[in-house]
């Protein structure tokens, strides 16, 4: 779509027509799953009927909502739903010997979904300022005991930089936003990124047919711009390491300073292969994913795992090993240490 | 003597503790993310330091306290964005 040039005139925020306008495709219809609350597009020139692709509810006509945003681009899936249920088979069954006994009795690869997911690409032009504390290892003393201390000297630690950045990938569907929410396991479809993004094409809802479902994008570029950032912060930072590998004890990051010059935004659907089961524990569920990327096939996933089979694998390895050496650890005490 | 008593009373409870991560950590994946630092296009210019040495002292700690320059999830004590 031409969207990869010119990173040194990036100049404010710059936005491609969908990201910008809120309009309408009349074959396109989002629903509102009553299973979990998640916002679902459908084209109904292809299907009447859809299931939510995260807790697969059946949805229904009269849960329709407003379409929010058409995106500007979308990246056709190119992994075929057979092979995406081969590969979550197979990451499921490396992981048989734990699983929760409900995982095991409801898995079926077959209800693997394929789900465009909403995205916004990002092009930036900015610098960055971080501040910090780096030590440097003079010299480590033994002492007796065991114990051993260190010498080390201290330096405030300065850097500053430009970047450009081309087609940092940022969420704009709040729910997989939140990676670090306790009852969901998001973060491993955003495992899957990165996508071929210079391959997308311009939207078209037949490419939803009926075999896709899409996930209606409810974060605009004011709200994902946090998201952007933070991601700009983690290109800094790995930016700048081999300049500190002489701080031998590390470097404590204390401040950072991002002056965003530009960006460039475009908002695109990216297809992923989504399998997902809600797990109840002590009254809350977590829900579990497993993503297959679209484009490359990458897997990665979230298996709920049976805790009383996993406490009594580390309880017996814990019992099994004190076992043999705590009758040992009794005579070095006896013989050794009162001795 | 005294460190292989230590060891012989740890171990157990210690590796008991590996196995039960290493389950979780296999099967949760709680570490996944996106990369970007890895996988984005990115173009580094005018890259300056500025450092400067501040005191000698003496530790117990194996590294600097709170590291996280290898870590970009855990985020600096300050932070300011400002947009031109």
């Amino acid at each position: 779509m031409g969207l990869s040039h010119g990173f040194d005139q990036l100049d404010g925020t710059v936005m491609a027509s969908a990201a910008l306008d809120i309009t309408s495709d009349n074959a396109l219809v989002t629903l509102k799953c009553a299973g979990c609350g998640a916002e679902v597009v459908i084209n109904t020139d292809a299907s009447l009927h859809a299931r939510c692709h995260w807790c697969r509810h059946v949805l229904s006509l009269n849960d329709r909502v407003p379409n929010g945003a058409v995106p500007d681009g979308i990246l056709p899936f190119s992994i075929s739903k057979e092979y995406a249920m081969a590969a979550i088979a197979k990451f499921a069954g490396d992981r048989s010997s734990f699983q929760h006994p409900a995982f095991k009795a409801t898995f079926r690869p077959e209800n693997v979904m394929g789900v465009y997911m909403p995205y916004m690409t990002v092009d930036g032009n900015f610098s960055v300022r971080l501040d910090g504390l780096g030590e440097v290892l003079v010299k480590a003393h033994h002492r007796s005991k065991g114990q051993t201390t260190y010498t080390v000297n201290e330096f405030s630690v300065a850097r500053t930089l430009g970047l450009h950045v081309d087609d940092v990938i940022v969420e704009t569907s709040s729910n997989k936003a939140n990676i670090y929410s306790e009852v969901g396991t998001n973060n491993v479809i955003n495992a899957i990124l990165p996508f071929d993004v210079k391959n997308i094409v311009r939207f078209n809802a037949h490419y939803l047919g009926t075999q896709f479902t899409s996930e209606r994008r409810d974060m605009n570029v004011t709200h994902a711009e946090s998201y952007a950032v933070r991601h700009f912060l983690s290109i800094a930072r790995n930016a700048v390491k081999h300049s500190i590998a002489g701080y031998n004890r590390g470097v404590r990051w204390t401040a950072e300073q991002v002056n965003i010059k530009g960006t460039r935004w475009t908002s695109v659907l990216l297809p992923v292969w989504l399998y997902g089961f809600v797990e109840n524990r002590n009254g809350k569920a977590i829900t579990h994913y497993i993503a297959v990327n679209g484009r490359t096939g990458y897997v990665m996933g979230s298996i709920p795992v049976n805790r009383s089979k996993a406490l009594w694998a580390a309880w017996g390895t814990a019992i099994g090993i004190s076992t043999i050496l705590w009758p040992i650890s009794i005579a070095i005490f006896i013989f050794g240490v009162l001795g | 003597m005294e460190l292989l008593f230590v060891i012989s009373l740890l171990a157990g409870p210690v590796v008991g503790w590996i196995v039960w991560s290493s389950i979780n950590k296999k099967y949760r994946n709680p570490g996944a993310r996106y990369a970007p630092e890895y996988t984005a296009g990115q173009q580094v210019f005018d890259l300056q330091h500025d450092d400067h040495f501040r005191r000698r002292f003496t530790t117990s700690a194996t590294q600097v306290a709170d590291r996280n320059d290898n870590d970009p999830t855990i985020p600096a004590a300050f932070f300011n964005a400002v947009k031109k």
